[in-house]
C-alpha cells in the first residue's frame, strides 16, 4: 500500500502482515485436521469457515486504516483504490453469473475473488503512486 | 482550481518534504496539490494560508476567476 511512511501506513502493514501470517497458519491447521479426521456436519463447516476469518479481517485493518490515516490525500488514494478493486471484482462476478447461468461456463476458481480484489486494489495504489512521483524541484 | 503553492514555496526556497513536514501531510499530498491533481479539503487550505500567511483566495483560486481577470 501507498502510505509515503506515515505512522497509520506503518500499522497497517503490521496489521496486514499478522493477519496475513494468521490466515497460513489457520488455513494449515484446517487442511491438516480435514484431512486427517475427516470431521462432518457442523464441525466440518465451522472448519472450513474458520480460515475465512483472517482474510475477512483484512476489511477491517483497511477500514481501520482509513480512520487512522490523517493524511487526506493518501486516504482518497486508498478510497479510490477500493473503489477501483470492489468495482473490479463485481464485474468479473456479474459476467461469470450470466456465462454460467446461460451457456454454462464455469465458475471462478475458489479464492479467485479475493485476490482480484486484492491485486486490482494494490495495482491501482501502486499507479496512483508512480504517477504522483515526480522530482521535488526546490 | 489553481494555486500559487509551488510559487510561494518557491519564494521561501522549501522544498516539498519540508513544506508536508510543516503542514503534517504527505510530500505526495503536497505534490498533488502543486499540481492541481489535489483540491485541498478547508481545514487544510486554512493550515497552508496560515502558513504562509496568506489569506486562502490569495493563494486558492477557481479557474474562471483567473480567465477572466
Amino acid at each position: 500500500m501507498s502510505t509515503s511512511g506515515t505512522s497509520a501506513g506503518k500499522r497497517y502493514q503490521g496489521r496486514v502482515l499478522v493477519t496475513m501470517l494468521l490466515f497460513v497458519a489457520v488455513m494449515y491447521v484446517a487442511v491438516w485436521i480435514v484431512k486427517h479426521t475427516h470431521p462432518h456436519g457442523w464441525l466440518l463447516y465451522t472448519i472450513a469457515l474458520v480460515p475465512a476469518l483472517p482474510m475477512l479481517a483484512t476489511l477491517g485493518v483497511l477500514a481501520r486504516y482509513l480512520q487512522e490515516e490523517k493524511d487526506e490525500y493518501l486516504r482518497l488514494i486508498a478510497m479510490r483504490s477500493l473503489l477501483v478493486g470492489a468495482a473490479t471484482l463485481l464485474t468479473v462476478l456479474v459476467v461469470n453469473d450470466f456465462l454460467r447461468s446461460m451457456s454454462g461456463a464455469a465458475a471462478i476458481p475458489p479464492f479467485a475473488s479475493w485476490v482480484i480484489f486484492f491485486v486490482t486494489f494494490s495495482v491501482t495504489q501502486a499507479v496512483q503512486t508512480i504517477r504522483d512521483r515526480v522530482r521535488d524541484d526546490a | 482550481m489553481r494555486n500559487r503553492l509551488r510559487e510561494l514555496r518557491a519564494e521561501r526556497e522549501w522544498s516539498q518534504a519540508y513544506l508536508a513536514e510543516k503542514l503534517e501531510v504527505s510530500r505526495q499530498s503536497v505534490n498533488a496539490i502543486e499540481t492541481g491533481k489535489y483540491d485541498p479539503s478547508l481545514p487544510l487550505a486554512f493550515k497552508i494560508a496560515r502558513l504562509f500567511e496568506k489569506r486562502i483566495e490569495e493563494i486558492f483560486e477557481e479557474e474562471q476567476t483567473r480567465e477572466t481577470v
